[in-house]
């Protein structure tokens, strides 16, 4: 089961460096903030899978925070929208 | 698992590099944020789920959204900030031999350091018994090194009266702007989260005690729902600082003083705690230490003196 967890883990992490690509080509900064947020929800799966791969139940918790402040970039990117872009 | 440390290896540097090395500001941002999160897993790679907690809620989360903001007061200063001159290929040459000298330097030195079990690691772990909590990070912050972490706290402190007296440039836009947000989502989002952010924060401070967590983490992420509070447009700078706001900031340093003076008398030392009285001590010092932390780091985040409610 453990061996299953890390080869799922280490899929999700593969993912995610393919999100990265579109991080990297945008070619708006919605696409990029939206490609940050896809990597923040792979790291909390990748984080989840650790969990139990690993036996750390502590890692919940830092997925947890993870949840949280995406949320809070997402906010902290839409405040005061401006026309201009 | 090598082969999933050896691509989150990759990654970070591949994204460290490209956090440095790109021209857009707004990339960088992203980049450093992405960055954060792959830090993170790393730390748990690494057995430290304290610092993993740590790099999620300050590294990623509130420096993300605190870059975020400043790179908006920065555009919106308008185009000045014009790039000088390239350097010259001398200093450029000059300032990466020296970088992987001190790289190579470190490498070799941190290499040859050799664990050594009896040293203050070791000591700490076998003395756990004594410490009344079972979380060794936290042990060792609030029981075997807290003159330490007081001293700590004096530095938050005085970063945070530091950044005050600075904040004119990188003042927040006026209330009638930050209050001019039309999406109807944005007012849901921040009434759902803010209390799911608050019961987080406080969590993490409890399970400092048993858990990874404590009050650095905990009083972070309570300071991320202030912040959600802040980009909502329900809590605002100003310039006026309140007694209680004062007295709040002061709390952790005080508390942790107050306490470690008190129990004097009985245990014949400076913050000595009492047999079977360490849990409800540290419970109480962490409490009041997040609290303090908390409201530090969205001072920082506001940069002003004080807060107010939502213009009405």
């Amino acid at each position: 089961m453990t061996a299953f967890l890390t080869l799922a883990a280490l899929v999700l992490l593969l993912l995610f460096a393919l999100g990265l690509v579109r991080m990297a080509l945008g070619p708006t900064r919605a696409d990029r903030i939206q490609a940050v947020q896809l990597s923040g929800t792979t790291t909390v799966g990748i984080l989840l899978l650790l969990s139990e791969a690993l036996a750390m139940p502590a890692l919940v918790h830092v997925a947890l925070v993870f949840v949280l402040f995406a949320a809070l970039i997402a906010v902290a990117f839409v405040r005061h929208p401006r026309s201009q872009e | 698992m090598m082969v999933f440390d050896s691509l989150l290896a990759l990654i970070i540097a591949a994204l460290a590099w490209r956090c440095v090395t790109v021209r857009d500001l707004f990339q960088a941002i992203v980049t450093f944020i992405v960055l954060g999160l792959m830090l993170a897993l790393s730390w748990t790679r690494l057995d430290a789920p304290d610092l993993a907690l740590a790099e999620a809620g300050i590294g990623a989360g509130l420096l993300g959204v605190l870059l975020l903001s400043t790179w908006r007061v920065v555009r919106d200063a308008g185009p000045d900030q014009g790039e000088g001159p390239p350097p010259s290929p001398w200093v450029r040459t000059a300032a990466a031999v020296g970088s992987i000298a001190l790289g190579t330097a470190f490498a070799v030195v941190l290499h040859t350091v050799e664990v050594d079990s009896d040293r203050a690691g070791g000591l700490a772990l076998e003395s756990l018994g004594e410490a009344g909590v079972e979380q060794p990070v936290t042990a060792v912050l609030l029981n075997f090194r807290s003159y330490d972490t007081l001293l700590e706290l004096g530095v938050l402190l005085m970063a945070l009266i530091g950044a005050v007296l600075l904040r004119s440039p990188l003042i927040h836009r006026p209330a009638a702007e930050d209050t001019g947000t039309e999406s109807p989502l944005l007012p849901v989002l921040v009434t759902v989260f803010t209390p799911l952010v608050l019961l987080m924060g406080t969590f993490l401070v409890w399970a400092g005690a048993h858990s990874p967590g404590g009050a650095f983490q905990g009083g972070a992420v309570l300071a991320g729902a202030g912040v959600m509070l802040v980009l909502g447009g329900r809590l605002g700078g100003d310039a006026q600082v309140s007694l209680l706001l004062r007295a709040l900031l002061i709390l952790g340093v005080s508390v942790f003083t107050v306490i470690g003076l008190l129990l004097m008398p009985l245990e014949g030392a400076f913050m000595a705690y009492p047999e079977g009285l360490v849990y409800p001590l540290m419970v109480t010092i962490e409490f009041s230490l997040a609290l303090s932390i908390g409201l530090t780091l969205l001072l920082l985040f506001t940069g002003t003196n004080g807060l107010r409610g939502a213009p009405a």
